[in-house]
């Protein structure tokens, strides 16, 4: 969504107003070209093109880069990139199977399996953010299929980070690199890319997780996607209490890092067994509204997954963790 | 019974007996069988029966599938794997004689376990004796390890385990005290209490109190160290013990009401404790071998398919240690046959890609490896073990 000046401005005045208000939208940089959409229909077909449709209009008038698509298993289908296809290029829709997807317009509180069964969420990126996309196969027969496959995104997506002028750069990967592989797949990708660069993701699922690839559905497959643009970086990450606090406590991280400023767009990975956990307790509202109470008014995207890769904060390693929340908040410079 | 249901499944075609037996020989292998030059014969001794059984009966499962596997895919050296094994009835003392009857009746140049730390302890003198290897699969204690050995481990020990430990609770809960808890009749359980206690301090931690769970008597009284100890309102207690009194441990915690967070070793990872336990045993945490259904690891997957196929549908870490033991003994038999060729081939092994992680034998004999963590998730009315962490060495 491109923020407007009018928008800005009616948030800075309920903020004089309200002044326990939680974080709103801060100001994009020009040039910054985003929608999220969101779909609880069924029919994977009509749910990837209600999710698309909405992402579309937000994104407005800027012709898509990339589209990421964040769909329950059973509807990873091709009649879902149909529906997707409906609205963007089918070569750029990427994505991947998720426990539940995570995103600014609404989600499944009152979801009570652990995986649910219809959800698809699309995040379409377009402006003039520099998109890099790497595809990497992992192989079902080595030792070392992690750590390899991270080294190999790195190795594929280093040109592009080098070549970039732009200020701020991240990041985000997807695909079969299950909680515990994901461990080596981020050691592979910090090795590989030499330098500490920010990067966050999470898992789909095991070997067998279906990942969306121009448009295409595979397995044993992960993907990297290099946005490059004009903005800094909160990143923070928390784990092990199976809390709302958790998520609470790793925006708020994050956002403080904006040293005053609002962020205007943030990527969320959370972990499907703290989801179940919270479900279990009768939490998962909550911690949705933790969420959405600290991204009030941000657009946001992002899933419950097994697995997830995030750094504790700007300048430190990724690392692949589990029952952890993970965020990258987005500043402007 | 569970034992006889899984003996029948896995050994039925080398088995007279209808019921549990206190020894056996296992060597068919699964599926079309190749054709071999010869056989080498692995002693084993576990835990079958008596109180630690729960271990044994897992861990036998383990080691024979594996031994199934490689057999069926050609044996070590075109030769079959047998294994001569023993019930030791979980007393250390019958352990050291069962490791003197497969030399002296087999000619065994190695045998599986002794699984528990006290056990291999009693064992170490007459492996030494006898010139045998050893290879525990989940014996952690560490005053095990020596230099020049001929008692290896295919598990981390003590101090990892406490290591990985402190940091997990440190790092992914903020904790900054804990209460220690614990059994020391156990050789195994006194030495992890005073390294988890060291290793606290070590970080900055505090430990308020560390207390037994036995008294001289053996007798047991959980209620008034568990509730002394939640008294001074630590972020966690440490409870080091084995499977049974970790069950009787976590109930007595939910009955008086005890509510810190649970923690506990690598001993805690059998379904006894996941069954057993009831659902106060949801969100503690404890060290691991294991992964995960599901884990994208190849050897682990390999294992766990390999379980599954065998009827075990849940294994647990003991069944993932004696596999690994056996893939080491089956890698170190590529050097020699001989014991002493097995143990240079032991002391040779580099970053072994096992089921429970890559693993590497130190001159001491010790597993350098992964510690995992796995945490209890209550789903419904089920403990349900997932990973959550990896320590790499």
């Amino acid at each position: 969504m491109k923020k407007t000046g009018a928008c800005l401005c009616a948030l800075s005045l309920s903020l004089v107003f309200i002044a326990a208000a939680p974080a709103a939208a801060g100001d994009a940089p020009d040039g910054w070209w985003s929608g999220v959409g969101l779909s609880a229909k069924a029919d994977p077909r009509e749910a990837g093109s209600e999710a698309a449709e909405e992402a579309k209009r937000k994104l407005g008038a800027s012709p898509a880069k990339i589209v990421v698509v964040a769909a329950a298993e059973p509807q990873v289908t091709p009649e879902l990139v149909e529906g997707v296809a409906a609205h963007f290029d089918r070569k750029i829709i990427y994505g991947c199977q998720v426990a539940s997807p995570l995103v600014t317009e609404g989600n499944f509180p009152d979801a009570v399996s652990l995986d649910i069964e219809a959800g698809v969420a699309v995040w379409a990126l377009g402006g003039d953010a520099d998109i890099e996309i790497a595809v990497v196969e992992t192989d079902p027969d080595s030792d070392d299929a992690y750590y390899t496959a991270g080294g190999q995104m790195a190795e594929l997506l280093r040109p592009a980070l080098e070549k970039t002028s732009r200020p701020g750069k991240l990041v985000v990967t997807f695909g079969d690199q299950y909680n515990g592989s994901n461990k080596d797949y981020a050691m592979g990708l910090n090795d590989g890319l030499e330098e500490i660069h920010p990067i966050i993701g999470a898992a789909a699922g095991n070997t067998t997780a279906k990942v969306v690839v121009a448009g295409a559905i595979r397995t044993g497959v992960n993907v990297g996607i290099l946005v490059a643009g004009d903005f800094t970086l909160g990143q923070a990450m928390n784990g092990g209490t199976h809390t709302p606090e958790t998520a609470d406590k790793t925006l708020a991280e994050a956002i403080a890092q904006g040293d005053g400023k609002e962020p205007f767009f943030a990527l969320v990975f959370n972990c499907r067994r703290r989801r179940q956990g919270m479900i279990e307790r009768g939490q998962l509202a909550e911690e949705l509204g933790v969420i959405n109470k600290n991204l009030a008014g941000v657009d946001y995207f992002g899933f419950y997954g097994p697995g997830e890769i995030g750094a504790k904060a700007p300048g430190e390693k990724a690392e692949g963790v589990g029952f952890t929340v993970v965020t990258a908040v987005f500043f402007k410079r | 019974m569970r034992f006889l249901a899984l003996l029948l499944l896995v050994a039925a075609p080398c088995l007279a007996a209808e019921g549990p037996a206190p020894e056996g020989t296992i060597a068919e292998a699964a599926g079309a069988t190749p054709v071999f030059s010869g056989t080498i014969t692995l002693g084993a001794t576990f835990p079958l029966s008596g109180d630690l059984e729960t271990y044994g009966q897992s861990a036998f499962y383990g080691a024979v599938t594996r031994i199934k596997l490689i057999n069926a895919a050609g044996g070590v050296n075109g030769k079959r794997l047998v294994l001569e094994w023993r019930d030791n009835g979980s007393d250390p003392a019958q352990a050291a004689r069962d490791v003197e009857d497969l030399v002296a009746n087999h000619r065994v140049p190695a045998v599986l376990g002794p699984l528990l730390s006290e056990a291999v302890l009693a064992v170490r003198p007459v492996a030494e004796a006898l010139e045998v290897v050893i290879v525990s699969p989940m014996a952690a204690i560490d005053a095990i390890a020596k230099q020049d050995p001929w008692v290896f481990r295919a598990c981390f020990n003590n101090s990892a385990q406490a290591e990985a430990l402190v940091r997990f609770q440190m790092e992914k809960y903020g904790a900054r005290s804990c209460g220690i808890l614990y059994d020391p009749r156990y050789g195994f359980c006194a030495e992890l209490a005073d390294i988890f206690e060291r290793k606290m301090a070590e970080r900055g931690g505090a430990v308020v109190g560390k207390l037994p769970f036995t008294g001289g008597d053996g007798a047991r009284d959980y209620r008034t160290p568990l509730l002394e100890l939640a008294g001074k309102n630590p972020d966690f207690i440490m409870v080091v013990s084995y499977a049974l009194e970790a069950t009787e441990i976590v109930r007595e915690a939910k009955k008086s009401g005890v509510p810190i967070r649970l923690c506990g070793p690598h001993t805690w990872d059998n379904e006894l404790v996941f069954d057993g336990s009831g659902t106060r045993l949801g969100g503690a945490c404890f060290a691991s071998a294991m992964f995960e259904q599901g884990f994208s690891y190849r050897p682990f997957r390999v294992f766990f398919e390999a379980m599954e196929d065998a009827g075990m549908d849940n294994p647990d870490a003991q069944a993932a240690c004696a596999y690994d033991a056996v893939t080491l003994l089956a890698r170190a038999l590529e050097t020699g046959e001989t014991p002493r060729d097995i143990k240079k081939g032991l002391l040779a092994i580099k970053r072994l890609a096992l089921a429970t992680g890559r693993t590497s034998i130190a001159p001491d004999g010790n597993a350098i490896k992964p510690v995992l963590i796995r945490i209890v998730e209550r789903v419904r009315d089920r403990m349900v073990p997932v990973y959550a962490e990896r320590y790499d060495p």
